[in-house]
């Protein structure tokens, strides 16, 4: 025994059932899987829902009012609470 | 090139490689399944940097290697839930038998011995032997398949016949 027993080797044929079940896995791969513009599609849209988002927090950022600025001054409680 | 064009071009050269790798007939065509599967997915992202043979040959050995890790963890999942279960070793584990089809039956012997010992092999050196010594593929074709140079290659090949030479030596010794 040695390695050249490697050539003794004979080359073997594919079954001829073989492409059908191929076909059948590329068939059942497809149904998992989404096309690509859906998803850039989706990702897109998650994206520029978040920058709105971001966008509408930073430019409402709060500025009180010339009545709060008031009431602030003179130290008084400008909310509902009752009790402190 | 269609998926079936590649598939009657090719469907030979995956199918006795997966077989080199495994020895297993069942799992060979699992294995050629998968390539071509791969095959099919990333048709389009496959630039032509390489030869197409070049390209298939490295899904090939890649899906070889998966699917021999694959088992074996499985092997280990299951000698584990053994270690948990009244049963003996012997029950849960059961080695593969060659069933390569091109091993004709006078070498069947000397051809299953040599195949685990390359089966102990790293895997750069059993993917370098098996495409160098079996499929008869050049260094620089074997280089390019596996992305290295041709001289890594040739250290490759040398060192896994160093290797096999020490087993197979191992293995007379002890028979005689």
């Amino acid at each position: 025994m040695n390695i050249d027993d490697l050539h003794k080797l004979k080359r073997v044929e594919t079954p001829p059932f073989l492409f059908t079940r191929i076909q059948q896995k590329i068939e059942e791969s497809r149904v998992g899987m989404m096309p690509k513009k859906f998803v850039w599609a989706v990702g897109l849209s998650f994206v520029l829902v978040l920058v709105l988002n971001v966008g509408m927090i930073l430019s409402t950022n709060h500025q009180p009012n010339s009545l709060e600025q008031f009431a602030q001054s003179l130290d008084l409680v400008n909310d509902n609470t009752l009790y402190k | 090139l269609t998926i079936e064009e590649l598939y009657q071009q090719h469907k030979d050269t995956v199918y006795n490689v997966a077989l080199h790798y495994v020895q297993q007939v069942e799992d060979a065509q699992e294995i050629t399944q998968d390539v071509f599967v791969a095959v099919y997915q990333s048709i389009d992202s496959f630039r032509g940097a390489a030869a197409v043979s070049t390209w298939i040959y490295r899904i090939t050995v890649n899906k070889s290697l998966d699917f021999i890790k694959a088992k074996q963890r499985k092997k280990r999942f299951a000698f584990l839930t053994a270690l948990f279960k009244d049963e003996s070793m012997e029950t849960m584990y059961h080695p593969p038998e060659n069933n390569h089809p091109g091993i004709q039956l006078e070498d069947k012997e000397a051809l299953t011995i040599l195949f685990g010992h390359i089966n102990q092999l790293p895997d750069n050196q059993k993917t370098a032997l098996i495409l160098h010594k079996i499929e008869q593929q050049s260094q620089a074709e074997v280089a390019e398949i596996m992305g290295i140079s041709v001289k890594a290659v040739e250290s490759l090949i040398q060192r896994a016949k160093t290797n096999l030479t020490k087993k197979i030596n191992q293995t007379k010794d002890t028979t005689f």
